[in-house]
């Protein structure tokens, strides 16, 4: 009797073990719909006509709230240097780059050409990471190759991590790029310098 | 073996050919004792990089007064079906040069591809005016150069190189790029019936085409980066990565931590 009562309780904690990692762990399924969902709100905000930017910059506001990890991103973008930085300095960083990063995609993303983003497969990284790969295609030109490394944030819900376009991690050209600056001026440089081009980008 | 050695006495030279431009050429290294900024340094592979900035504002001066307008005005002059006319000759042109890549990659698929390519698209596709392969059967262009086979022979890239006129490369990627001019046979043909200046417009008027197909993407990178010339590095690297892994992003892994 207490063998099978102690065979009950170690299949019970297993299946409960195995119910919690499969909880957590994403699938394709649920992948491919948050970058579906990610796509369907991006084109809706890349439909706004860009003259009224407010409008737009709200919307890609949201988009980049509701579908990426912007912590993971600020704390990798800064590579090693966000771990010499005070409290202080991530909170000044966060503040500039949520801005610059709007400013980027606002200003780089022209009006809606009719493309089409296709969803093509997926690859599982680990258990809470996923890459969702996929196409944009327009008339002219060809295809552009767009993968998105989507994860899960702290057992909760999906967020985008870093896009790679064409095979290039936005996220590490970015890295790179601030790299420099900070070896040059240190992180309060790095700060200075995205205060100015946003200023210099609200002026425009 | 043999290959590989020769090739770190050439990286020996140009470390050599450094330390005589060390007055002005190179950047100085980080302290040994510093294991982070070793890292850091080495990752950045740029020990020539005050040279490499000044031939970069070089070249972006030259852009400015030259290769930007000309740009310009062959988009302006020509419409975009003109325009893509020339640009598929000029590409299957170069199609020779995949498929000798290919071959000596030892990768019989894209071989034949650009091989098939070279056939269909200099017949049917009216001496490569039209990609037929590509418009009609789907076989879009494979993309193999020099660098990319030596890069598959376990050659690595060696230090990040600006060159005048043709822009970001690396030690390996701009000898790949000498090798891939003597590697077609069309320059061959061109210099022995003494028409080098065919050749010479047709690199011209690929420099063009290319500059006109980046105009709007070179703006926006240089109107939203700190640091242009650090973000242009950053982005050929990842782009060679990309090429020589032939687009398998779990290959080149170009995602961070």
């Amino acid at each position: 009797m207490m063998k099978k009562l102690a065979l009950l309780a170690v299949a019970f904690g297993l299946s409960l073990a195995v119910h919690a990692t499969s909880a957590f762990a994403i699938t394709d399924k649920e992948a491919e719909s948050f970058v579906e969902d990610l796509i369907d709100q991006a084109i809706h905000a890349l439909k706004i006509d860009p003259a009224n930017e407010a409008e737009r910059r709200q919307a890609f506001q949201s988009l980049l709230t509701d579908k990426f990890d912007i912590d993971g991103i600020r704390q990798r973008v800064l590579g090693r240097a966000w771990r010499d930085a005070t409290d202080a300095q991530k909170a000044a960083f966060a503040d500039v780059f949520d801005d610059y990063i709007l400013n980027i995609y606002v200003g780089q993303l022209g009006p809606y050409n009719d493309e089409v983003v296709r969803l093509k497969r997926t690859e599982q990284m680990s258990d809470d990471e996923m890459i969702v790969f996929s196409e944009v295609v327009n008339d002219n030109g060809p295809a552009l190759r767009l993968d998105w490394r989507v994860h899960r944030i702290n057992g909760d819900g999906l967020g985008v991590l870093d896009v790679a376009a064409d095979g290039a991690s936005l996220l590490r050209a970015k890295r790179d790029e601030f790299k420099e600056v900070i070896q040059r001026s240190g992180i309060d440089g790095l700060i200075e310098r995205l205060k100015e081009l946003n200023t210099k980008y609200a002026e425009s | 073996m043999t290959r590989k050695f020769r090739f770190n006495r050439m990286l020996a030279a140009a470390t050599g050919a450094c330390m005589v431009l060390a007055a002005t050429g190179c950047a100085t290294p980080p302290d040994a004792n510093d294991p982070d900024a070793v890292a850091e340094w080495e990752e950045t592979n740029d020990p020539l990089e005050p040279m490499n900035r000044a031939i970069f504002d070089f070249n972006m001066a030259l852009d400015e007064v030259l290769l930007k307008p000309l740009a310009k005005g062959y988009r302006f002059i020509f419409p975009q079906y003109v325009r893509d006319r020339i640009h598929d000759v000029l590409q299957n042109a170069g199609e020779p040069i995949n498929f000798f890549n290919a071959v000596l990659q030892a990768d019989s698929d894209r071989a034949a591809t650009a091989l098939g390519r070279l056939m269909l698209n200099s017949t049917f596709g009216l001496a490569g005016l039209y990609d037929l392969a590509d418009y009609e059967f789907d076989i879009p262009v494979t993309d193999e150069d020099f660098g990319q086979t030596m890069a598959t022979w376990g050659i690595n890239d060696g230090p990040y190189l600006m060159l005048p006129l043709l822009g970001p490369s690396s030690v390996r990627d701009g000898l790949g790029r000498g090798a891939d001019v003597l590697m077609n046979p069309l320059s061959w043909y061109f210099r022995n019936t003494d028409r080098e200046w065919i050749g010479y417009t047709m690199m011209g008027v690929e420099g063009i085409d290319i500059r006109e197909r980046n105009l709007e993407t070179l703006d926006e990178i240089e109107r939203t980066s700190l640091d242009f010339y650090a973000a242009i590095r950053s982005l050929y690297r990842q782009r060679r990565a990309d090429l020589i892994a032939n687009g398998v992003v779990t290959e080149s892994n170009p995602f961070l931590e």
